[in-house]
């Protein structure tokens, strides 16, 4: 079967935070400006792909009816924090593929109607029912990262201090602020040793991306390509081989980036760019070394020698991440693309990382007991 | 056994035990409901599983969560030869060290003590 090069012509997205518009509001303002930027009629469109977790059903078809967009196939996807992440790898898989010649994906979130305090996992989840919230499940891996690796609670506040000043430039940010670590570690304790600025805040966003066969592009636009994507699930945790125990999540990531890496044709080596999910502090620290891009054990120390900072080797969260940009679940995936896509066009101001062409995009989702997490998604992409 | 909607922790006469699911073939254990093995397919056998065990990580959440109040202990538990479990304690235990179940918690969680 004849492939085609996924490229990305036009991202969009709402401001984020907890904020007055509805569901349907917030999508029009991110469709219409993904729309805009890629130059790209409603009427091209051959299907939608549509990633949101707490929404009622129905939700996808009225927001995108509120844009003017009816009569072209919705699929609407949820695997947790990595929702919108996943609207767009199948979005990419199906015009990669054939299927599709133009697809817009879509992420979209209204959670501060509906949420209050932490995210429970699955309400009928044995952990959940005993009581387990996720900053608890973080927190204990950063418990264990300490006991493992002398992660200290020093390390851990770093990463919400470069974050947060990252997102100073980033005006749809939720937060933004030039935090002390003495400062980030004050703030109201949440689950030990993770305080307050070190977990993602619940948040309303929508996002929305314009992906179209190559052929359909000029070189006169702003082009990214999809070089390859994947979505690997959860394992069983703790691994069935005593000697394999990590900690939750970082099996998951390690394997959906090799997997990403080996579609890509890239390594890691080759990237000059980063966004990952960042839901908590040491998600972090344990996603850039589940990727590849700071050895096992060393991600702190990696950070705070400032690697992973703007003008760093490898910057990680130029936008500000989940920590500071906040983490509205199904928007956060296409937050992520649109940071990558105006990282790699030079339009990110401010916070952009000078000739950045190669980027690598993550995003984990979820728990279930028993598992190495619940759904994970890794794009890597490339300036065309 | 009925599935439980949550751990399913009893009394013995040498304490507690957690009641779940095994592989035959010893590949998996679980506190949670299980079918089939996903390494080798076998068809999962009940099992109970001694409540000692060694704590892997723990935390102290410093807020409320719905019926469970702010400043709560819990930890997770590697039972021997068995699963991985949630637990709660009155202390925050050392990770890495021992850890016994002595009482049941809020909602049937079992409460730790070191060894």
């Amino acid at each position: 079967m004849s492939t085609r090069d996924p490229i990305i012509t036009g991202v969009g997205t709402s401001s984020f935070g907890k904020q007055d518009f509805s569901a349907e509001e917030l999508v029009v303002q991110a469709v219409g400006e993904a729309l805009e930027s890629s130059g790209v009629n409603p009427h091209e469109i051959d299907e939608i792909y549509l990633g949101t977790v707490f929404s009622q059903p129905g939700t996808a078809h009225r927001a995108l009816r509120a844009a003017g967009i009816t009569g072209i196939p919705i699929v609407t996807v949820e695997n947790a924090c990595a929702s919108g992440t996943l609207a767009v790898h199948l979005g990419a898989e199906s015009v990669r593929h054939g299927v599709n010649t133009t697809v817009l994906t879509v992420g979209v979130e209204k959670m501060t109607n509906w949420i209050k305090g932490p995210i429970p996992p699955d309400p009928y989840d044995i952990d959940a029912l005993s009581g387990m919230i996720l900053p608890a499940l973080y927190a204990m891996s950063a418990g264990r990262y300490a006991h493992l690796y002398g992660v200290t609670p020093e390390d851990l506040a770093f990463i919400s201090v470069k974050n947060h000043l990252n997102a100073i430039d980033n005006p749809r940010a939720q937060y933004r602020g030039d935090y002390s670590i003495e400062e980030v570690l004050a703030s109201k304790p949440i689950a030990d040793p993770l305080t307050i600025l070190q977990c993602s805040p619940i948040s309303d966003g929508a996002g929305a991306a314009v992906i179209r066969a190559r052929e359909l592009t000029d070189a006169g636009q702003h082009r990214v390509e999809i070089l390859g994507s994947a979505l690997e699930s959860g394992a069983w945790w703790p691994s069935p081989s005593p000697d394999d125990d990590r900690v939750w999540n970082f099996e998951l990531i390690e394997r959906t980036t090799q997997a990403a890496l080996r579609a890509s044709g890239i390594s890691v080596s080759d990237v000059d760019v980063v966004e990952v999910h960042d839901a908590f502090t040491i998600g972090e620290i344990v996603t850039i070394e589940a990727m590849g891009l700071a050895p096992q054990g060393e991600g702190a120390a990696f950070s705070r020698e400032g690697n992973t900072s703007r003008g760093g080797r490898l910057p990680v969260n130029p936008s500000g991440g989940l920590l500071s940009r906040g983490h509205p679940l199904g928007a956060t995936g296409l937050a992520q693309f649109a940071e990558i896509f105006w990282q790699l066009t030079g339009q990110a101001g401010e916070r952009q990382t000078p000739g950045a062409q190669t980027a690598l995009l993550e995003t984990m989702g979820g728990s279930v007991h028993g598992l190495s997490g619940h759904g994970c998604v890794v794009a890597a992409m490339r300036t065309v | 056994m009925t599935m439980s909607p949550g751990i399913n922790v009893v009394a013995t006469d040498d304490g507690f035990e957690v009641r779940g699911y095994r592989c035959p073939k010893g590949c998996v254990a679980s506190a949670s409901y299980v079918a089939r093995c996903p390494v080798c397919g076998s068809d999962t056998v009940e099992a109970g599983f001694a409540g000692t065990g060694t704590v892997w990580s723990a935390t102290t959440l410093r807020i409320p969560n719905g019926d469970f109040p702010a400043d709560r202990v819990i930890a997770y538990v590697d039972l021997q030869d068995g699963p991985r479990v949630l637990c709660e304690a009155a202390e925050l235990p050392t990770i890495g060290g021992p850890a016994r179940i002595t009482a049941l918690g809020l909602a049937g969680t079992p409460v730790v003590t070191p060894r």
